[in-house]
């Protein structure tokens, strides 16, 4: 699978824990300590998948001009 | 009777249509079956043994009338437990809503096959809220897969597609959003297939992702396929063309393929004389567009339970449903721009070609107890990745159909055919062309009714 992930030279992308926990206080929604290894890890990989839909992007806009 | 007279659905039909055979013996095997090889499989969440005995004899009865009760008369039949059946709680694999009011009436398509005669015995195993490649369930257990017990069945519908491998019923149905039929019926060597969206209603059907979600069936031959699926639609069979235009697909769906997916693909396409490959360049950014937008409605539509009953979800659901009400909007429009140009892309790819192949799943069954596949060189999740080759094509609403490669004695692997919207009738065709050619089969597994 080539993406953004498993290029050493690219950091791994990641929405930010910290801007998470806010959108959960803000959402009400409570992610105790035994549950936010599993949900960060998670958050990772849709930011990976973020920057895979990014990179497509902006390909495209490349394109277009 | 012998257990092999249970594993045709057309077959059973006219047996019982004609007299030959009494529907309540055919339950009265497969009850029996069911009994005697689920609990090494776990395909079953709930058998409703009472109430398709007493159907079945109803069935008889109409029968010993003259009546006729419709072509799947007494054919036995499962449901992924997300379909609503009357005066049971749907609980979409979840504790949650296992304490639910029971539902009114029978999903439209349930209904439908009862109506042309089939038998329901009962639900079947899935991830929680359909959330997942594998049927893992933290609640009603992990379905196994019957070629072999160490061995994920894939999912969601994971319960459904292991049933009619094992030959405990000769047609499940599913739900497939990002592959949830095609996984599996590739996992466990059965046909599956995702029809058009919205062939089939999804009318008393718990949601996922309602812009993805269709309903699927599983058999293990074609006629039977057809049957059901005629059953369900209430359409006759269109016209196929003579010689349709078949192309492998490259590309994606060739980079992390492993050799038994490749050799899958190779087999398909030499039997079809496939020479042609097509390319749909943006198929691993809409992969990912479908993975955000799933994690974007699953996280939106789950959100109260979220807040007020976390810690009752599948933990693995719970953390995917959380992380996707917790990312940024804008991940989601971005998501949502590809997905649209992906569609257009895919309709152009189908101006010069009839039929697309390519690899169902990335590689055979992984081991339960590892849960990982090898994808370009790394170990990742089976969970989140078996769909590699089946997300991107929900995207864009076509029908694809999961057929088993034939090869005795060793795990299956799935080839995915796919047409244009409204090709469910070429891509059975293009399929029985494959099984004509011994390419393709539902080889009988070591758990299950054939085996002493």
């Amino acid at each position: 699978m080539s993406s953004a992930q498993d290029d050493p030279r690219r950091p791994v992308p990641t929405f930010g824990l910290d801007a998470a926990l806010e959108r959960a206080d803000a959402l009400g929604l409570a992610v105790d300590a035994e549950a936010m290894p599993g949900v960060a890890r998670n958050l990772d990989l849709l930011a990976h998948h973020h920057a895979i839909v990014r990179a497509a992007a902006a390909r495209a806009g490349d394109e277009a001009r | 009777m012998s257990a092999d007279c249970l594993t045709d659905a057309v077959e059973i039909g006219e047996a019982v249509r004609r007299g030959s055979r009494r529907a309540e013996d055919v339950l009265t095997v497969t009850l029996s079956q069911i009994a005697r090889r689920d609990p090494e499989l776990g395909c079953f969440t709930r058998v409703f043994a009472a109430d398709a005995l007493a159907r079945a004899r109803e069935i008889d009865a109409h029968v010993a009338a003259g009546d006729d009760p419709g072509p799947l008369a007494g054919v036995p039949f499962g449901v992924k437990d997300l379909f609503d059946v009357a005066g049971q709680t749907t609980t979409a694999g979840s504790a949650i809503l296992a304490g639910a009011a029971p539902a009114k009436r029978d999903a439209s398509v349930v209904a439908r096959l009862r109506r042309a005669g089939a038998v329901l015995v009962g639900t079947l195993n899935m991830d929680e809220f359909a959330y997942g490649f594998v049927t893992e369930n933290a609640h009603y257990g992990t379905t196994r897969n019957p070629h072999d017990p160490t061995r994920l069945a894939g999912g969601s519908s994971g319960g459904s597609a292991a049933a009619v491998a094992a030959g405990l019923v000769p047609i499940a149905l599913g739900t497939d959003t990002n592959g949830s039929v095609r996984v599996p019926a590739s996992l466990c060597g059965v046909f599956g297939l995702r029809p058009s969206f919205n062939l089939l209603s999804t009318e008393g059907v718990f949601p996922f992702v309602e812009r993805l979600d269709t309903v699927g069936v599983f058999t293990r031959s074609l006629a039977d396929l057809s049957a059901a699926l005629t059953a369900m639609t209430g359409a006759a069979t269109p016209a196929v063309p003579a010689a349709p235009r078949i192309a492998r697909l490259g590309g994606w769906f060739a980079a992390d393929a492993s050799p038994d997916a490749r050799e899958a693909v190779e087999a398909a396409a030499k039997a079809l004389g496939v020479e042609e490959c097509v390319e749909l360049p943006l198929s691993e950014a809409a992969r990912s567009a479908a993975f955000l937008l799933t994690a974007d409605e699953g996280g939106r539509r789950h959100l109260d339970a979220l807040r007020s009953q976390a810690m009752a979800f599948d933990p693995a659901t719970r953390d995917r449903l959380i992380a996707g009400a917790l990312a940024p909007p804008e991940a989601f429009k971005d998501a949502e721009a590809v997905a649209k140009r992906y569609v257009r892309q895919v309709l152009e790819g189908f101006a010069c070609v009839d039929v697309l192949l390519s690899p169902t799943t990335p590689s055979v069954a992984p081991e339960q107890r590892e849960g990982l596949i090898a994808i370009g060189g790394k170990m990742v999740s089976a969970r989140a990745n078996l769909g590699l080759y089946t997300q991107p094509l929900s995207l864009a609403g076509v029908p694809a159909l999961s057929v088993p490669l034939s090869r005795p004695g060793r795990l299956p692997i799935g080839v995915q055919l796919v047409a244009e919207r409204g090709g469910e009738a070429l891509l059975i065709a293009v399929a029985q062309r494959l099984v004509d050619a011994g390419v393709v089969a539902a080889d009988p597994p070591p758990i299950s009714v054939w085996a002493a």
